[in-house]
């Protein structure tokens, strides 16, 4: 028999795929945590603080569960198939094939992604349907066009809407005018905007919302956890910060931009800061939006694939009926990461182009919210 | 680390594993057989000798179609002919039995810089019979074939374990010296830049030093940081020369050339020896790793005996050259001319993971190609893709495979591509 000779190089780094995976997983179970002592803390008027940590535990477990279910029915087919002679060679293939699957990253992500309100049976089946769906149908890990998560929290969204909105509401804390809840929630902030204007986004302290301290989905209120886990993430070369950055920056100078048409003043500076805090966006370009997997692989690729994101999130928040842009925005983006990377040819050495195509994205995204801000100079704040 | 939004030149510090080898001075070995390869790229060449014959170190045995010539690394008399495997393929050799008399045939050493022709300069580098001693054996003259403005001396060594270059280039620093009037007469160059990395200090001092005593010429010392593939002609004459070019770096006006093919030309202009010897640093899983002096087609299970045998019991390969670029091979081999070391790894075949498109390998690639855009696109075999993707400009530096996280054989995949790339374009010129 003819083996394989190992090709050169014959040193390899140290880093692994599953190795990095792993450290995101702990990074996201950090932001678990985090979350799952401020329900433990906080409570809410229904239910007592301890109901609500429970509530969060039950979501984590039913998560994570639902996830990798697919992938051991999934695998099971190959068990089958697998032509081993040993039983343990076999059991040992078919666990590996599940964990290297990544699912429960999948299923934490989602789980992070959801609000509190969710029933069990819900959470689980939109975790089913994201590792089944988005992931394994396309080939598994590594396959797949659309972040998995972000298409469980979407499918959430559309077949359980109320829950999604209001069932949080019905629990949440009444603050001022029955309206910073919905912020929380981060998905009815259109309509919000639409029937309350933009001064409920004012309603909470700006520390509050910096530390997380108001109801949302799990994890994307905490900004100053997300913040620091991005920084850890970056150093650590798991996350590529270009995606985030650009990202968020493109939406802070866009919505900064809309304050000003609306006549804001200095007060702009601070809208923008908390309509970027606002909903998904951080958690969404921290954790989302970076997935290796579903965005393109070169630098400028991914700066073009961030402002794609950032101008289809300023589209659908401002100018649609859907509650939250961030998870279609990412999907959207998504669907032009293969046409991203097809547009870039030859030697990535020149930086002209690079810099013309994405000034001329990022100034599609500050038009859409200077068009926004300029048609409803009106608003109050 | 440098920091660029679009760029893809990042530059990776590989850890280079060679600490100790650079410490120990290099020992000699005289091994009791060499084989001489009979054949070049492919082409057999004219014998000159044959078996029976007695032959001393540097006597002739075969010349190419092009009046190149091979010598004899030992002396002794030429036992037999037959078929080896070599450390680029199996080719016919000369059996060389070494007498251990070390009994040298010398050509004319060249005179005085001022009374020798360039015809003649040219003469004794081609006739030396010196290859490009940095891995690829490229020959040496055929790169002294037009005038340059620069010369660039390449004692960078940026693979992982070699330090053979760097021994050698610190105990005769002035050989090479010795061959720099004599090319730079030849090419009309103006400058020399003595290129090494920073944290090689006692050879930066030396060269420093010996730059000093001459003073009709020239010599710009660079030190380059330690960063991988930095010693690739490429890296070189764009870190030096800040300009970039298409095919060989002659096109800008730089020839470049490795510290020990200087150190070569150097003994062969003072002395009239040709090179047939060769330092190389046998390394890895062996009991005692070091630099060695050997005659150039040494058997590589003779060198690994020679440092104290493999220091495991479990499945090795052997690799020719560098950990990042040498071929790895299970049976033995003789090594080459312008091989660097000899290492010893485990034989381990990693598990490789799907892709999951980081662009790790985009990021860190020095041609700043993207090799996982030609790797999915050579699964669709997708030509005309890989052909905008510039697959044929590879260097084959091996970095994409070293950062990869998920273990695949990217580097593999990519020369791959190349292939079918250059091919497809020698079709379109037909």
């Amino acid at each position: 028999m003819m083996m394989q000779i190992a090709k050169a190089p014959h040193m390899r780094k140290k880093r692994t795929t599953f190795s990095m995976m792993m450290e995101l997983f702990v990074c996201l179970m950090i932001l678990y945590a985090v979350s799952l002592t401020f329900y433990f803390l906080k409570g809410g008027p229904r239910f007592t603080n301890v109901q609500y940590g429970l509530y969060a535990l039950q979501n984590l477990g039913i998560g994570l569960l639902f996830a990798v279910l697919p992938d051991l029915l999934w695998y099971l087919s190959i068990f089958v198939q697998m032509r081993a002679d040993y039983f343990h060679v076999k059991i040992k293939e078919y666990f590996y094939k599940v964990i290297h699957s990544y699912s429960y990253i999948t299923g934490l992500i989602l789980v992070l992604l959801l609000p509190i309100g969710l029933e069990w049976y819900e959470i689980a089946i939109s975790a089913f349907f994201a590792t089944f769906v988005a992931k394994l149908v396309f080939g598994g890990f590594g396959s797949n066009i659309f972040n998995p998560a972000i298409v469980g929290r979407v499918f959430a969204q559309i077949v359980f809407p109320t829950h999604m909105t209001t069932y949080l509401g019905d629990i949440g804390p009444s603050l001022s005018n029955d309206v910073a809840y919905n912020i929380t929630v981060g998905a009815t902030i259109p309509g919000q905007v639409a029937s309350h204007g933009f001064s409920s986004l004012f309603d909470i302290p700006l520390w509050k919302m910096f530390i997380g301290d108001y109801y949302g989905s799990l994890g994307e209120t905490f900004a100053y956890v997300i913040i620091i886990l991005a920084i850890y993430l970056a150093i650590r070369k798991i996350i590529d910060l270009r995606l985030t950055i650009t990202y968020l920056v493109a939406i802070y100078l866009s919505s900064l931009l809309m304050f000003v048409g609306f006549g804001a003043g200095i007060t702009a500076f601070e809208g923008a800061f908390r309509y970027v805090l606002m909903g998904g966006v951080l958690f969404g370009a921290v954790f989302c939006l970076t997935d290796p997997v579903t965005s393109p692989t070169s630098k400028f690729g991914k700066v073009i694939f961030a402002l794609i994101a950032a101008f289809f999130t300023m589209v659908i928040r401002l100018y649609t009926a859907a509650p939250e842009g961030v998870a279609y925005s990412i999907l959207i983006a998504n669907i032009f990461t293969p046409l991203i990377d097809k547009c870039i040819k030859g030697r990535t050495d020149k930086v002209l182009i690079p810099y013309t195509a994405s000034l001329v994205f990022l100034l599609a995204v500050l038009a859409v919210g200077l068009a926004y801000g300029c048609t409803n100079t009106g608003v109050s704040l | 680390m440098s920091f660029h939004l679009f760029k893809s030149s990042e530059k990776l510090t590989i850890p280079s594993n060679k600490e100790e080898l650079l410490k120990k001075p290099y020992t000699k070995f005289d091994p009791e057989f060499v084989y001489v390869p009979l054949s070049r790229n492919g082409k057999s060449l004219k014998e000159i000798r044959s078996v029976g014959d007695y032959v001393a170190r540097g006597t002739l045995l075969a010349l190419d179609d092009d009046k190149f010539p091979i010598y004899s690394s030992v002396s002794g008399y030429i036992k037999e002919k037959k078929e080896m495997e070599f450390a680029n393929g199996h080719m016919q050799a000369f059996v060389i039995q070494n007498d251990h008399k070390q009994t040298f045939e010398l050509r004319e050493p060249l005179g005085k810089v001022s009374e020798v022709s360039k015809e003649e300069i040219y003469k004794a580098i081609k006739y030396s019979g010196c290859i490009g001693f940095g891995g690829a054996g490229f020959p040496t003259y055929k790169k002294y074939q037009k005038p340059a403005q620069y010369l660039i001396i390449n004692a960078v060594e940026c693979e992982p374990y070699l330090a053979c270059d760097y021994l050698m280039g610190i105990s005769h620093i002035s050989l090479v010296f010795a061959a720099i009037p004599y090319l730079l007469k030849l090419t009309g160059a103006q400058k020399v830049f003595f290129v090494a990395k920073e944290d090689r200090e006692l050879l930066i001092e030396e060269a420093i030093n010996e730059s000093k005593k001459h003073r009709n010429y020239c010599v710009e010392v660079v030190k380059v940081p330690d960063a991988y593939p930095m010693g690739y002609e490429r890296s070189i004459v764009s870190y030096v020369l800040h300009k970039t070019y298409d095919k060989f770096p002659i096109e800008v006006g730089a020839i470049v050339n490795n510290i020990y093919t200087y150190m070569m030309l150097g003994e062969r202009f003072l002395y009239g020896t040709v090179p047939v010897t060769r330092c190389l640093t046998v390394a890895g899983l062996v009991k005692k790793p070091q630099s060695v002096l050997a005659p150039a087609w040494t058997l590589a299970s003779d060198l690994i005996k020679f440092c104290g045998g493999r220091s495991t019991k479990k499945p090795t390969i052997v690799v020719d050259g560098g950990p990042m670029t040498g071929h790895a091979h299970r049976q033995d081999f003789v090594t080459c001319l312008q091989s660097n070391g000899v290492l010893v790894f485990r034989d381990v075949h990693e598990r490789a993971e799907p892709c999951w498109h980081c662009g790790d390998c985009c990021s860190h690639c020095p041609m700043d190609l993207q090799p996982v855009q030609i790797q999915m696109a050579l699964k669709r075999k997708d030509i005309d893709r890989l052909i905008a993707l510039n697959a044929d400009k590879c260097i084959n530096c091996g970095l994409c495979s070293y950062v990869c996280p998920a273990h695949i054989d990217v580097s593999n995949n990519v020369q791959i591509a190349k292939a079918l790339v250059i091919k497809a374009k020698r079709g379109e010129k037909k």
